[in-house]
């Protein structure tokens, strides 16, 4: 256990409490004393035998936050406190070892505790000066501190009697809770023999009120440190604890109320200037004893004396001695003090006697110097006529220099003249040729244009030709309907067309060459590139923007879209750095503003039924009408980056003329919920989406894993942008989902590229439900099934309908049963996870691959407002499911999305207040699973084989996607 | 990626401009997949701190986002005056040893700048932006107690003799040696505005900046869409400091001089400590259409701002795109500012807006009588205002800017 502590204001920063705490640890110290110093309120009494508490204003009544932190009941000592107002309920310090009060006045206010309590001085006393100051006063001096006591009309006459004083004044902050510096520098503003000084340390402070020759304070510290220093002062009579002082030593008549008390007494202050000595010599012998009084009661440190001279018994008893001893000689101390206060004061009349002789040579001294100043002035004058002089002549030698600079000048520019001279005839002769150049072009163009005419006539002749009739109507009955674009079969006809052109004008040994060098192509994605130079922070660029002169075309399939839209509106039109943009709203039956927020924008408006939208045909439609060379592809609820977000997607395809489509980051709103800030990061790690990149694949598309076909063709129509030449060849197909991903993949075997921008992004997110995300999964994975080949189906699982939808029941109960949905949740991510883990990987389970057991038809925890309990009731009984069956797959796949999950988690240290969401977002997790799973089920039918409720399964499960 | 924000205060017990950035930047963060921390320093807390190498430390959290809070056992009183404290080199070591961070983000020099010293030992890059213009002046608010406006200065000469005086001297150079300092150890130096750029001296600053202004969070953001013809009633509104260099005196003169019997005028604002000012402002502007309504709540500003017609501010400092201002032209309501560039970049007189010379209030007379004599006219200028920008734009672009700076340092 810790013996001693020390407890006072290391708060606040107080000069007074600040210097108190200096003294107290400089007191210990001196005596060998281990302690610890102790926070206000943050501290356990029980770990300290004795705390010296105080001094200091530090005993209040009761209630206070603040100040009850220093009644700490116990076996303690208060070292020179303070008692504010009048408290009655003090009792707890007749326990005290000892109960110390600054001042006498405190003392009474104690008197109904009935115990011996004794007065001693501040123990900031006993501070010692600092060797050096940053500064230098002028003598004589005096110094003031003061914050706003005066009336209006006292301030003015105050002011006016410093600049009267013969002094020169400092100002000294020290009470900083009171602002004193703002208002002590609003009054040097007025006083021009003042200074301000500086915010200072309490030693420092304590230093400078030695150097004074007089100081008036607002501040009972000010006032202790001054009287220490025997410098004669002042104290503003601000509070009872400045009477007490002043009463304990008879100088309350030295305490001023209003500015002519303070005139007044400062008067009788330079008449008759007080000594301190005797006073001082007294506090510190109460002072001493209260030290002796603290080495005999409190533990002193033994340890750094590892050999005791003398045994610790032996030891105590000379100290008692040496104290007694001490005693003696402070007694005799104490009367030669007197002797010497007696003869200072008499030095001090004879130092009056010499400071008047000082003075009158002083002033002679001044005279001396008023004359050699007037001296220095005159020697000062001459020079200047002297310097004076000296540049007239410079300035005459340079004007010289100057004439002959420009005499070479006129020189230089006759030559020049005869230059240019030369320089026009020549460009003349240039003229005369370029007219020669012209003349023979116009009648190179004269010929071209016969030509063109002829063969625009052979056009014609060849057009109206049955053989071109024939070509072209074989072309479209035969060629476009059996090889569509994009079909192997129409790249295989290509590929022979062009052989077969090769073949006839170049020869046989040609169409090898070429043959190997296409085999030798290598397919290749994931170029990481330089990002696009970003424009829109750079401060020196920001008035001079790049300008593009293509004409982009922003086409947005709208239905309902919001007031938002305006925002989204208001965006695009600000883009900078695109010469002209044009906005393309296709909309499927708005029944709010919609339509008028975009008319009133500018934008072109085309309308469709509603039941005519589709993904893919209802963006081919408004790419029709579109009359820019580059098309952007944007949702209505994805709000532009920043101005330059179009100009930085036109730079990343003007990097390489084959990239025919770039998409755009995606980033979650500020209302976005944990589940949709997940799910975004989670699209962007999967698909590697961490820089620039572009893509390519020159050959091998079939070739790749489905992994990587996802990654590379992955456009997207939440906001892309594409070259209208490139996408009129290839349009968006009429597919009911994954339109984009079907045009990206069929970009890329045809040998363009696509690009991804990382640097540049809309703000797209959406708060859903988990029976959204159901959905979603299922008509996804389909998706993505159908274009990729890429089932999560688990191989080789040949489940049923029923036992598919069974093992998704299993899943559902082990996650309801896990107590994640209690409502007391544990405190951190990583417990809560690890728990619902727990669950799921319970031996049970992963010793028994499929444990089965019936299922009623419905769930306990049934409510009406649980629409996914709901969905999957509906699809169990559809699937005539009758039992929950644990699969060990399918909760492995659960368990991979819920590790990603619990790294996406990291960023939050708790869950605090999220509950809710957090139980939700195992619910989603699940319904992500779940949707996938049940899709797999289905990719491995054939169409036509499906019976009628699994019609009605699917049909059910795409409503509202 | 790991970031730590330093701020000179934080939440909950500050909530101005700078730390509400610092609160939409870590959550947007976190939203995004990047671990944040936020380090500041408690100037008025003293609860639940820990003794740690001569400094109290606490940990907590605000709305989901770790802080770390340090601060003197004593509060030195020129804590707001010093750049570098040396005695914080060791604590703040500490912390970043004990997590590793990837881009170090100080949106405030001002009591824990001493992070950006250390930062360099670790070889992390840090990335400053500056708010206000407490780097150069300690004032913090480029002005002179006499009230007179600042222009910077490049050695704080200006300082001592129009503010602190010869006594200061070798303190105020120090200070602009450490300023220039700061700028050397840095990565990357951001302004919200051109403006507070041009403040900072060449001789203190030339290096490359961004410029990323300040978005509005619109989650709490309706806009107004009041039309006007030529007899609507049209209510002006003032929220602010009520504080006399916010130039509200010179609102109500021209308010009562312009005397249109359609307009009227609601004042929001806490008197703060000049009760002085207010109460004379408050009488002078009886039986005038005027209503004073106190202080203001952050969250009522969506409800204020669907109420009034103008929002005027009419300071009489340097203002630097208040945040009120962004506000009100997020929510379509059109404003009137002293033709001061932190306001006048995004504000121009007659377009989106309306403009007028500083403290002058027959030039903010001329204005509203022409809005009272033809309300209409707002309708032209409401179409035209288009500050859109978002919180998720700018933690975008800061994004782009740890990424660029991450790169750069590996």
């Amino acid at each position: 256990m810790k013996k001693v502590g020390i407890l006072y204001d290391n708060i606040s920063g107080n000069t007074g409490d600040v210097a108190i705490g200096i003294s107290i640890k400089k007191i210990l110290t001196g005596l060998n004393v281990p302690f610890d110093e102790l926070i206000p309120g943050n501290f356990n009494p029980l770990d300290y035998e004795t705390i010296i508490i105080g001094g200091g204003y530090l005993i209040r009544e009761s209630p206070d936050f603040f100040y009850d932190k220093f009644r700490v009941p116990g076996n303690h000592i208060t070292n020179a406190i303070g008692i504010h107002g009048s408290p009655q309920d003090l009792n707890y310090l007749t326990k005290y070892k000892k109960i110390t009060v600054r001042s006498t006045g405190d003392k009474r206010k104690l008197a109904y505790l009935d115990e011996s309590i004794e007065v001693i001085p501040c123990t900031t006393m006993l501070l010692e000066d600092l060797p050096e100051l940053p500064f230098v006063f002028n003598r004589p001096c005096i110094g003031i501190h003061i914050f706003p006591v005066f009336s209006k009309e006292e301030e003015e006459q105050f002011i006016q009697w410093i600049i009267s004083l013969p002094y020169t004044v400092y100002f000294l902050p020290i009470t900083h809770y009171n602002k004193d510096i703002h208002y002590m520098r609003s009054l040097k503003e007025k006083i021009p023999n003042a200074e301000v000084l500086p915010i200072l340390k309490a030693q420092e402070i304590f230093t400078i009120c030695g150097k004074f020759d007089f100081f008036i304070s607002s501040s009972l510290h000010g006032a202790i440190f001054s009287y220490v220093h025997n410098v004669p002062f002042l104290l503003f009579n601000a509070d009872e604890k400045m009477q007490f002082f002043m009463e304990d030593r008879h100088l309350d008549h030295y305490l001023f109320g209003n500015f002519y008390e303070l005139r007044t007494r400062f008067a009788d202050l330079e008449r008759e200037r007080p000594d301190y000595s005797e006073n001082v010599l007294n506090d510190k012998k109460v002072l001493d004893g209260y030290l002796r009084y603290l080495s005999s009661v409190l533990p002193v440190n033994t340890a750094k004396s590892t050999e005791p001279a003398v045994p610790v018994s032996e030891a105590t008893y000379q100290i008692s001695q040496l104290i007694m001893d001490n005693s003696e000689l402070e007694r005799q101390n104490f009367h030669y003090r007197n002797r010497i206060s007696d003869l200072s004061f008499h030095t001090g009349n004879l130092e009056n006697i010499i400071t008047g002789r000082e003075h009158q040579i002083t002033e002679l001294q001044q005279h001396i110097t008023n004359l050699e100043t007037v001296l220095a002035d005159q020697k000062h004058r001459i020079t200047e006529l002297e310097d004076r002089l000296h540049h007239l002549d410079t300035a005459i030698s340079g004007s010289k220099m100057q004439i002959d600079q420009l005499r070479q000048h006129a020189r230089n520019l006759e030559i020049v003249v005869t230059n240019r001279d030369n320089h026009i005839s020549q460009l003349k002769k240039h003229t005369r040729n370029l007219e020669t150049a012209v003349a023979d072009k116009k009648q190179q163009i004269q010929k071209f244009i016969a030509i063109n005419q002829t063969l625009s006539k052979e056009n014609t002749a060849i057009k109206q030709s049955i053989m071109y009739t024939l070509s072209t109507k074989f072309n479209n009955t035969v060629i476009e309907r059996l090889l569509p674009p994009g079909t192997r079969r129409r790249n295989c006809y290509h590929l022979g067309l062009s052989a077969f052109r090769i073949l006839m004008k170049d020869g046989l040994s040609h169409l090898i060459v070429c043959y190997h060098k296409r085999k030798e192509k290598k397919f290749s994605y994931s170029d990481t590139i330089i990002p696009v130079e970003r424009r829109e922070t750079i401060l020196q660029e920001i008035n001079s923007p790049p300008t593009v002169q293509t004409k982009v075309s922003v086409i947005i399939p709208t239905k309902n879209a919001g007031d938002d839209f305006r925002l989204l509106l208001e965006k695009i039109i600000h883009q900078r750095g695109i010469k002209t943009i044009e906005i393309i709203v296709v909309d499927s039956g708005s029944t709010d503003h919609t339509r008028d927020i975009a008319e009133k924008a500018g934008c072109r408006i085309l309308r469709i039924r509603p039941e005519e939208f589709n993904h893919g045909l209802t963006r081919n439609y408004g790419a029709k009408h579109a009359g820019g060379d580059l098309l952007v592809f944007l949702v209505q609820d994805a709000i532009p980056i920043g101005e330059f977000w179009l100009y930085n997607m036109v730079k990343m395809l003007e990097r390489d003329t084959t990239i025919a489509a770039v998409t755009c980051r995606q980033v979650p709103r500020s209302d976005a919920d944990l589940f949709a800030c997940f799910i975004l990061w989670f699209h962007n790690i999967s698909l590697k989406r961490t820089n620039d990149t572009i893509y390519s694949c020159d050959t091998g598309f079939d070739q790749m894993t489905p992994e990587d076909k996802r990654i590379s063709a992955g456009i997207e129509d939440t906001c892309c942008m594409m070259r209208k030449r490139i996408f009129d060849q290839f349009r968006f197909k009429s597919v009911q989902y994954g339109e984009d991903l079907d045009l990206g993949i069929r970009l890329l075997k045809t040998g363009y590229k696509t690009a991804f921008i990382h640097s540049s992004g809309v703000i797209h997110s959406h708060n859903r439900d988990p029976c959204y995300f159901y959905r979603r999964s299922f008509i996804d994975s389909l998706a993505l099934d159908s274009l990729l080949n890429a089932s999560k189906k688990p191989a080789g699982n040949t489940a049923s309908l029923k036992e598919t939808m069974e093992q998704i029941l299993g899943l559902y109960f082990l996650i309801q049963k896990s107590s994640i949905h209690s409502r007391n949740l544990p405190a951190s991510w990583s417990q809560s996870i690890d728990q619902c883990r727990k669950v799921l990987q319970s031996s049970e389970i992963s010793q028994e691959k499929s444990i089965i057991f019936p299922w009623s038809g419905g769930f306990e925890r049934t409510d009406s407002g649980n629409s996914l309990e709901t969905l999957i009731q509906e699809c169990a009984r559809l699937a005539n499911a009758e039992f929950y069956r644990l699969d060990d797959a399918l909760i492995r796949a659960y368990c991979n999305l819920l590790d990603f999950f619990a790294e996406y988690c990291k960023v939050y240290p708790s869950l605090e207040n999220r509950d809710q969401e957090v139980s939700e977002s195992f619910n989603k997790l699940f319904s992500l699973v779940a949707g996938s799973y049940l899709a797999a089920y289905f990719c491995h039918k054939p169409h036509a084989g499906l019976s009628e409720p699994e019609v009605i399964l699917m049909k059910k499960l795409g409503e509202g996607i | 990626m790991k970031i730590l924000f330093s701020v000179h205060q934080f939440f909950p017990y500050h909530y101005t401009g700078t730390e509400r950035l610092v609160l939409n930047l870590s959550k947007q963060m976190q939203k995004t997949g990047h671990q944040v921390k936020v380090l500041t320093y408690g100037i008025i807390e003293s609860e639940n701190y820990n003794f740690k190498d001569g400094f109290l430390i606490k940990e907590y959290q605000y709305e989901g986002v770790p802080v770390i809070s340090l601060r003197h056992v004593n509060i030195p009183a020129e804590v707001g005056f010093t750049i570098f404290d040396d005695g914080m080199e060791k604590i703040l070591t500490d912390v970043l040893e004990t997590e590793k961070y990837d881009i170090i983000h100080v949106c405030h020099p001002m009591r824990t700048g001493t992070i950006i010293k250390v930062a360099k030992k670790f070889k992390i890059p840090v990335i400053l932006t500056l708010t206000d213009f407490w780097l150069m002046c300690p004032r913090g608010i480029a002005s002179t107690p006499q009230g007179n406006l600042c222009n910077g200065s490049t050695d704080g000469r200006e300082c001592i003799t129009d503010c602190y005086g010869e006594v200061w001297s070798g303190r105020i150079r120090n200070r602009f040696a450490m300023a220039t300092h700061v700028f050397s150890l840095v990565s990357r130096v951001i302004f919200p505005t051109v403006f507070l750029k041009s403040m900072f001296s060449e001789k203190m600053f030339s290096g490359k900046s961004d410029l990323i202004r300040f978005g509005n969070d619109y989650r709490y953001v309706r806009q107004n869409t009041k039309q006007y013809h030529e007899k609507s009633d049209i209510t002006l509104g003032f929220l602010s400091s009520f504080l006399s260099h916010k130039g509200v005196h010179i609102l109500i003169k021209a308010f009562i001089q312009a005397d249109q019997e359609n307009l009227s005028l609601k004042i929001f604002g806490d008197p703060l400590h000049e009760m002085d000012y207010y109460n004379q402002l408050k009488a002078e502007s009886e039986n005038h259409r005027i209503e004073f309504l106190g202080r203001y709540r952050h969250d009522h500003m969506d409800t204020i701002l669907n109420d009034l017609d103008i929002v005027v501010l009419p300071s009489l400092w340097w203002e630097n795109t208040p945040l009120v201002m962004l506000r009100a032209l997020a929510h379509k309501v059109p404003v009137i500012v002293s033709d001061f560039p932190g306001m006048t970049e995004i504000v121009k007189d007659g377009v989106n807006g309306f403009v007028f010379r500083p403290g002058d209030t027959r030039d903010l007379q001329t204005i509203l009588e022409k809005i009272g004599r033809n309300p209409a006219l707002l309708n032209a200028i409401k179409d035209n205002i288009s500050y859109t920008k978002r919180i998720e734009e700018e933690a975008f672009e800061y994004e782009c800017i740890y990424n660029e700076e991450r790169k750069n340092h590996t």
